[in-house]
C-alpha cells in the first residue's frame, strides 16, 4: 500500500473548490433564499416563510407549468424509449439501409437545440410550414393544425421536436446493448425452438433491462429540466400554454422576483429528487425479482 | 427472414430516414434561396441560387466570427480544465478509501442528478463579479460537469491496478509524475469520451450563456442564432443561412469522426 502522500487531498482541492463554490453552495443557498423576498439586485429585506410558494401556487400559469413539465417528461420518455428500441432492432437487422439509418438518426443529437427549435418553428408554420402543406397534399387537410399556437396542442408539438432530436441517442444506447449480446444465447434459443416474439420477450428484453433503466432515468431527468427547447420554440406561449418550470423560473428572474424564481427552482429540485428516488425504487424492486 | 417482411423493414427504415432528413434538407435548401422564395418555405430547388449574398448579408448583420471565437475559447478552456481537474480528483477519490472520499462520492452522485439552482448560482457568480465574463461561464461549466465526469473517471480507474502506482513510486516517481506520467496516459479512452461529450454539450449549450453572458460582444453561437432569429424572423433565408454556418463545424466533425462521436456520447451515458 502506498503512502497517502501520493494521493494527497491537495490534488483534489481545485476541482472540489469550483464544484462546491458554483454548484453545492448555490444549491444549499436555494433552500434559504426560496423563503425570502430576494429582489432584482439580490437584496433580502425579510424572511417571508412559504409566501413565495403560495404566490406560485395561486398563479394558474405556474400550475400549468408544473403540469406541462410532467407531460413533457412522460411523453418524450415514452416515445424516445419505444421508438429508440424499435429502431435499434431495425438497425440491427441485415438491411441495406441500416448504416444510413444509424448515421442519419444520430445526426440531430449533435445539433444545437436552438438551431433545431428555429427550424421547427418554420416547419410547424400554420399556413406555409411543410408539415401542414404535406398533410393537405396527401389529402389529410383535417389534420393540418396550428401546431405551436393551439394551447391544447403546443406541448405535444414541443415534445415531438424533443423526440425527433433525441430518439437517435436512445437508439444507439439500445443498439450497443443488442450488439454486445452473446451469439450463443441467440442460437441456443433458436435450437430450442423459440419463436421470434418469445425470443424478444424472454431473452432480448431481460438483457436490455440495464440499458433501459439508464435510458429512462436520463430521459426523465432531461425532460424535467427542459428549458432551451421550449424557450426557443414557443417562449412558453401562446399565453402561458407551454410554460414549463424552467421557463417560469426565467420569467420570475427576468421580472426581478428572485425569491419567487428560487422557490420555483426549488420545486423543480424536489420534483426531480422525488422522481429519481421513485424510479430507483422501482428498478431495485424489479432487480430483486 | 422472408423476402416480403424484409422489404417491409427496409421501407420502414427509409421512412425513418426521411423523417429525420427532410427537416435538415429543408433548412439547407432554403438557406440557398432569396428572401421571397424562402418565405414560401417549400422543398423546391431555389429558382435563384442566392447563398453567397445570404452569407455576405449574415456576416454584415451578425458578428459571426466573434461568436465563433467566444464559443471556441469557452469550450476549449472548459473542456481542458474539466479533463485535468476531474481526472486528478477521481484519482485521489478512487485510490483513497477514507470517510471523506466516501462522503464526496455521495455528494457527486447527488450532483449527478439534481438540476442547477440558477438564481442562487447567479447570486454567487455576481458576488465574485464574474457575470458576463468568460471565466464565470467556464467555472459554471466545470462545476456543472464535475460530478458526471469525475464519476466516469472513477469507474474507469477501478480497472487500473494499484501495483502500477507502487512500481512507479519504487522507480522514483513523485506524486505529479505518478499521475501525469503514468496514470493519465492510461486514461486515453475515457479522455476521448469526455472530450467529445463535454465539448458537444458546451458548444451547443444555451442556458448558461443565456443567463450569464447576455451581451452582444459575448454571444456564443447558440445565443447568436436565437437573437438573430429575434431580429430577422421575416428573413427566413438569412435565418437558415445562419443556422447552416453555425452548425457547419459540428456537421463536418460528425461526417469525419462519426464513429468516435457516437461511441463517446453513448459510452459515457451507459457507464454512469
Amino acid at each position: 500500500m502506498l503512502k497517502k502522500q501520493y494521493y494527497s487531498y491537495w490534488l483534489l482541492f481545485p476541482g472540489m473548490l469550483i464544484f462546491f463554490a458554483f454548484f453545492v453552495v448555490p444549491s444549499l443557498m436555494g433552500f434559504y433564499f426560496a423563503f425570502t423576498d430576494l429582489d432584482a439586485s439580490f437584496k433580502v429585506s425579510r424572511f417571508v416563510g412559504f409566501d413565495n410558494f403560495v404566490t406560485l401556487y395561486e398563479n394558474p400559469s405556474n400550475l400549468l407549468a408544473f403540469k406541462n413539465t410532467l407531460i413533457f417528461a412522460v411523453v418524450t420518455t415514452v416515445f424516445k424509449i419505444s421508438l429508440g428500441l424499435l429502431l435499434a432492432i431495425l438497425a440491427n437487422q441485415q438491411l441495406k439501409s441500416r448504416l444510413v439509418l444509424r448515421s442519419v438518426l444520430f445526426f440531430p443529437v449533435i445539433l444545437s437545440t436552438i438551431a433545431v427549435a428555429i427550424a421547427f418553428k418554420a416547419i410547424f408554420h400554420p399556413s406555409t410550414g411543410i408539415l401542414n402543406v404535406f398533410l393537405s397534399w396527401i389529402g389529410l387537410d383535417s389534420l393540418a393544425m396550428s401546431w405551436l399556437t393551439d394551447p391544447d396542442l403546443v406541448m405535444y408539438s414541443v415534445s415531438f421536436v424533443e423526440v425527433w432530436k433525441w430518439t437517435g441517442f436512445s437508439m444507439m444506447l439500445f443498439l450497443a446493448a443488442l450488439q454486445s449480446m452473446p451469439q450463443e444465447v441467440t442460437e441456443a434459443a433458436k435450437i430450442d425452438g423459440a419463436s421470434p416474439s418469445q425470443h424478444f420477450r424472454y431473452i432480448t428484453l431481460p438483457m436490455l433491462t440495464p440499458v433501459l433503466n439508464t435510458n429512462v432515468i436520463l430521459s426523465v431527468i432531461g425532460g424535467l429540466k427542459v428549458f432551451d427547447l421550449v424557450y426557443a420554440l414557443t417562449g412558453g406561449g401562446p399565453g402561458y400554454a407551454s410554460n414549463v418550470i424552467n421557463t417560469a423560473v426565467f420569467k420570475a428572474f427576468a421580472a426581478g422576483r428572485n425569491g419567487e424564481a428560487t422557490a420555483a427552482n426549488l420545486v423543480l429540485f424536489i420534483v426531480i429528487l422525488i422522481t429519481v428516488l421513485c424510479l430507483n425504487n422501482v428498478i431495485n424492486r424489479e432487480a430483486k425479482r | 427472414m422472408k423476402k416480403g417482411t424484409k422489404w417491409l423493414w427496409e421501407l420502414l427504415s427509409v421512412v425513418c430516414i426521411a423523417i429525420i432528413s427532410v427537416p435538415l434538407y429543408f433548412v439547407i435548401i432554403n438557406s440557398f434561396k432569396t428572401k421571397s422564395e424562402a418565405a414560401d418555405m417549400n422543398l423546391a430547388l431555389p429558382g435563384k441560387w442566392n447563398i453567397v449574398e445570404n452569407i455576405k448579408e449574415v456576416f454584415a448583420s451578425a458578428n459571426i466570427p466573434q461568436a465563433f471565437w467566444n464559443t471556441t475559447v469557452i469550450t476549449f478552456v472548459s473542456v481542458l480544465l474539466i479533463i485535468i481537474l476531474c481526472s486528478i480528483s477521481a484519482f485521489v477519490i478512487q485510490r483513497r478509501d477514507t470517510r471523506l472520499t466516501k462522503i464526496i462520492t455521495q455528494i457527486l452522485i447527488i450532483g449527478l442528478i439534481l438540476p442547477m439552482m440558477i438564481i442562487t448560482t447567479y447570486y454567487v457568480v455576481d458576488f465574485f463579479d464574474l457575470v458576463r465574463t468568460y471565466s464565470g461561464v467556464i467555472l459554471l461549466f466545470i462545476a456543472g460537469n464535475f460530478p458526471f465526469v469525475t464519476y466516469l473517471y472513477i469507474s474507469f480507474m477501478h480497472g487500473i491496478p494499484r501495483d502500477l502506482d507502487e512500481a512507479a513510486v519504487i522507480d522514483g516517481a513523485g506524486r505529479y509524475r505518478l499521475f501525469f506520467g503514468i496514470i493519465f496516459p492510461l486514461l486515453l479512452p475515457v479522455n476521448a469520451s469526455v472530450l467529445i461529450l463535454t465539448s458537444m454539450n458546451i458548444w451547443n449549450d444555451f442556458t448558461i450563456p443565456f443567463y450569464f453572458l447576455n451581451s452582444a460582444d459575448n454571444y456564443t453561437l447558440s445565443l447568436l442564432i436565437y437573437f438573430f432569429f429575434g431580429q430577422k424572423a421575416a428573413d427566413w433565408n438569412l435565418v437558415f443561412t445562419t443556422i447552416l454556418i453555425v452548425s457547419l463545424p459540428v456537421i463536418l466533425l460528425y461526417l469525419f469522426l462519426q464513429r468516435y462521436i457516437v461511441a463517446g456520447m453513448t459510452s459515457g451515458a451507459v457507464k454512469s
